[in-house]
C-alpha cells in the first residue's frame, strides 16, 4: 500500500508539470498493483454517481452542498470516471497506511466502466440518474448501457434512482435498498411524449406500450406499464414545484431553491443531488440552500457580448439528442428574437467517427418558432446539417458557411440576440473563432 | 398513381434516426412531383396494398417484440412481396427477417424469424462491432458510406446488398452485407442510409419510380447530399487509409 500511494502520488506530482491528466498515475498503479483498491479504508460515505447524462454536474453539486456543509470531500472534480481516474482520485487523497482522508468520497462513474471501478469497493450510496441516447458510436445503445451498469448495482449499496426514466427504473428490481426521486407534474409537463423520437413508447421490461400520467422531458415523467407492471417508483424526494419564469424551485413542498440555469434537465440534476446530499447526513433545508443559485465552474452556458449584441454559448454533449434539444428549448422559451449558429466540425474530441444520424434525434423543428430568424450553419459536416434543416422545413432560414471564422462573422451583424449552439468537441474551434472576430475573450 | 408507404414500428424500431429514410425519400418524390401516401403504425399491418414497407433497427429486445407481433404476418409479407412490394429494412429489421435469431442475451434460445431472409442469426451482446464503414453497391461499385453497431453475426445464403472488401459485415470475413433479392433490400447498417448515401437513395426512388409506373420529368441533382456524401466518404477514407 505505502508504495502505491507514493508512486501515485509521485507521478501524478510530475503529471502536473507536464501537464498531463489525472488517469495515467491510477493506470500505473493498477498495473503494478491490480488488488489495491480492495485495500483501501474508505470513509463511511461512499456516493457514486453514473447515467448518460448530468454525472459531472451532479457531482459538482452534491460536492458543493457537502461542502458548504462543513464536510470534506474527495471527488473526481477533474471528471475522470474511469477506474484509472478514480483510482488516481483516492490514491493522492491516502495516508501512506492507505486510509482515504476526508468524511465522504464522490464518484463520477463511467456507465461503462462502473462494473469494474467497483469491483474494487462497493459504495454506500449509487445515484442513477438517467440512461439516454448517448455517443451510440461508442455505447451501441441505452438497454446495452443498462445491461453493463447493472452489473455494477450491488447488494450493499442504497440504490438513489431518478423514478422518472423508465430503463433506470429497472435497476430497482430485486434490489430492496432504493430510494426514488421524481418530480412533479409542472406547468411544462405535456401529456405525450415529444421530439423525434420515443424511448419511453414502450416498456423496457415487456416491449408493451408505456402509458404516462405527465412527461416532464425526454423519457421522463410518471409512467407505468399495464402490461407487466413496471411503474415509476414512489419517491422519497421530489421538486413539487418549478417556475422557469422566475428561476425558481422548490423540494418537497417546502425547500425552495434559485436556479442559476432554468434548463429541466438542470433541474433534474438538482434534486439527483438534494436526494443524494440529504441521505448523506445533510438537512434537506440546507441542501437547497447550498442549491440555491449555485454556478458549476464546468457550466455548459456561457454568457458574453458581440458586437454590443448579448450573445450565450450554449455547450452540448456530442451525439447526444437530449443535450441539444436542452439548448434548443432554452433558445426558444427565451422568446427573444435572435439568431442561432450551429456548428459541427468533429463529432468526438476522442476518437474519430463520421456518424452523423444523431442530428436525426435532434428536434431542429422546434427552430421553426417566431422568435428564431437566421439560423448559420457552419464546420466540416455543414452540408449534414444543412440537409437535416432541409428536411426539418428550414430552408428558408439556413445560410451555410463551411468555415467557421467566416461564419461567425457573417453571423455577428443580424442585430440581434446571438445564441451559439455546440458540443464540447467543438467548443475550443468555435470560441477560438468568437475571438479572432469579437476580440472577446471570455469564451 | 400515388405510391403507398407503409412505416412500421416508427417508435418501437427507430434507436438512429432511421425514420430519415422516409424523409428523405419523400422529399425527393416531392420535388420530382411523384404523388405518394405515407402512414406510420406502431402496431402491425398488413403490407398488401402498399408499395413500400419500411422498418428500421431498434434494439435487440424490442427487435424481438417486433417478430413476436409480426409472425402472424408472415403469409401477408410473403404475398406483398410475391405481388412486387418492396421492404426496406435497417439493423436488426433485417434479423428479424431471417430464418432464426440466436440471442444469447436471452438464455441462449433459438427464435423462429419470419423466414423470408435465407439466413441465420446469432447475437452476442457482449461483443458488439461498432464503427464506420465503406462499403460498395451495385455492378458500378458504387462506394456506400454508413455505420454498424450490431451484436450480431449473420450466415446468409443467398445473395447481398453490398460488398465490404475487409470491412465486417453479415459475419466478420464474408465480404458481403445485407441482402438484396425477391423485393428485399436490407442492411445490417443502423440509421439514415439512405440519407448518406444518395446512389442508394436514387437505385431505390427509381425502383418505386418503376412500380408505379410514374416518370418524373426531371429528377432532382441531388446536390447538397452528394456534398455531404463526398466530405465524409473523403474524410473516412484518408483515416482508413492511415490505419
Amino acid at each position: 500500500m505505502f508504495f502505491a500511494v507514493i508512486l501515485c502520488k509521485l507521478i501524478r506530482a510530475v503529471g502536473r508539470l507536464l501537464g498531463r491528466g489525472s488517469s495515467l498515475p491510477g493506470q500505473i498503479v493498477l498495473k503494478l498493483f491490480p488488488g489495491v483498491l480492495a485495500k483501501l479504508r474508505l470513509p463511511d460515505t461512499v456516493i457514486a454517481v453514473s447515467g448518460s447524462n448530468g454525472k459531472t454536474s451532479t457531482v459538482e453539486m452534491i460536492a458543493h452542498i457537502l461542502t458548504e456543509n462543513g464536510k470534506t470531500v474527495i471527488w473526481n472534480r477533474e471528471g475522470s470516471n474511469q477506474t484509472e481516474g478514480v483510482a488516481t482520485t483516492l490514491l493522492c487523497s491516502s495516508t501512506l497506511s492507505g486510509r482515504v482522508k476526508g468524511d465522504v468520497v464522490l464518484l463520477e462513474s463511467d456507465e461503462r466502466y462502473a462494473r469494474l471501478t467497483f469491483r474494487h469497493f462497493t459504495p454506500t450510496h449509487f445515484v442513477i440518474t438517467n440512461l439516454y441516447r448517448d455517443q451510440m458510436t461508442r455505447n451501441g445503445h441505452n438497454e446495452w448501457i443498462y445491461d453493463i451498469l447493472a452489473d455494477a448495482v450491488k447488494d450493499g449499496s442504497c440504490l438513489i434512482l431518478n423514478a422518472d426514466d423508465p430503463l433506470v427504473a429497472g435497476f430497482a428490481r430485486g434490489h430492496d435498498n432504493t430510494v426514488w426521486y421524481a418530480m412533479d407534474r409542472t406547468p411544462y409537463s405535456t401529456d405525450t411524449l415529444q421530439g423525434r423520437y420515443h424511448d419511453g413508447a414502450f416498456c423496457p421490461v415487456c416491449k408493451h406500450p408505456l402509458t404516462y400520467d405527465y412527461v416532464n422531458y425526454a423519457s421522463a415523467g410518471r409512467f407505468h406499464c399495464d402490461h407487466c407492471g413496471h411503474a415509476s417508483g414512489e419517491p422519497r424526494f421530489r421538486v413539487t414545484e418549478v417556475d422557469l419564469e422566475h428561476d425558481r424551485i422548490v423540494f418537497d413542498g417546502s425547500w425552495p431553491a434559485a436556479l442559476s440555469f432554468n434548463g429541466l434537465y438542470n433541474v433534474y440534476n438538482m434534486l439527483a443531488a438534494y436526494s443524494a446530499a440529504c441521505l448523506a447526513g445533510i438537512e434537506p433545508s440546507r441542501a437547497a440552500d447550498a442549491l440555491s443559485g449555485f454556478v458549476m465552474k464546468n457550466g455548459r452556458v456561457n454568457s458574453f457580448t458581440v458586437n454590443g449584441l448579448p450573445a450565450m454559448l450554449l455547450i452540448s454533449k456530442h451525439e447526444n439528442s437530449v443535450s441539444y434539444n436542452s439548448s434548443i428549448d432554452y433558445i426558444v422559451r427565451s422568446g427573444e428574437p435572435c439568431d442561432v449558429l450551429v456548428m459541427v466540425n468533429a463529432i468526438s474530441r476522442k476518437y474519430y467517427t463520421g456518424e452523423t444520424s444523431w442530428l436525426y434525434d435532434i428536434d431542429f423543428e422546434r427552430l421553426a418558432a417566431p422568435n428564431v430568424g437566421r439560423v448559420v450553419l457552419c464546420g466540416k459536416y455543414c452540408r449534414d446539417l444543412e440537409l437535416r434543416f432541409l428536411l426539418a422545413g428550414l430552408q428558408e432560414k439556413i445560410s451555410v458557411i463551411e468555415d467557421p471564422d467566416a461564419a461567425v462573422a457573417a453571423f455577428s451583424k443580424g442585430g440581434r440576440r446571438l445564441f451559439f449552439v455546440t458540443c464540447f468537441a467543438d467548443k475550443a474551434r468555435l470560441g477560438q473563432a468568437i475571438r479572432s472576430v469579437t476580440g472577446e475573450d471570455k469564451i | 398513381m400515388s405510391i403507398r408507404i407503409l412505416h412500421l414500428f416508427p417508435d418501437l424500431m427507430n434507436l438512429y434516426g432511421d425514420y430519415a429514410n422516409l424523409s428523405i425519400l419523400t422529399r425527393y418524390m416531392e420535388l420530382e412531383g411523384c404523388p405518394f401516401e405515407q402512414i406510420a403504425s406502431n402496431d402491425p399491418v398488413d403490407p398488401s396494398g402498399f408499395d413500400l414497407v419500411f422498418i428500421g433497427c431498434g434494439t435487440e429486445r424490442s427487435s424481438l417484440r417486433a417478430l413476436e407481433l409480426l409472425l402472424p404476418f408472415r403469409d401477408a409479407f410473403s404475398a406483398f412481396l410475391s405481388g412486387g412490394g418492396l421492404l426496406l429494412l435497417t439493423g436488426t429489421a433485417y434479423e428479424i427477417f431471417c430464418r432464426t435469431i440466436r440471442d444469447d442475451g436471452q438464455d441462449g434460445a433459438v427464435f423462429e424469424g419470419l423466414g423470408l431472409i435465407p439466413g441465420d442469426v446469432s447475437r452476442t451482446h457482449r461483443k458488439r462491432y461498432l464503427g464506420d464503414v465503406i462499403y460498395s453497391f451495385g455492378e458500378k461499385e458504387k462506394n456506400i458510406i454508413g455505420f454498424v453497431n450490431k451484436c450480431s453475426q449473420t450466415e446468409l445464403e443467398g445473395p447481398a446488398l453490398f460488398r465490404t472488401g475487409s470491412e465486417p459485415g453479415n459475419t466478420l470475413t464474408s465480404g458481403a452485407e445485407g441482402y438484396l433479392a425477391g423485393g428485399i433490400a436490407a442492411t445490417g447498417l443502423t440509421g439514415p442510409v439512405l440519407i448518406k448515401n444518395p446512389d442508394l437513395c436514387r437505385w431505390l426512388l427509381d425502383r418505386l419510380y418503376d412500380k408505379a409506373g410514374f416518370d418524373p420529368t426531371q429528377r432532382d441533382d441531388m446536390t447538397v447530399q452528394r456534398q455531404a456524401f463526398e466530405a465524409a466518404y473523403r474524410e473516412l477514407l484518408q483515416l482508413k487509409q492511415k490505419m
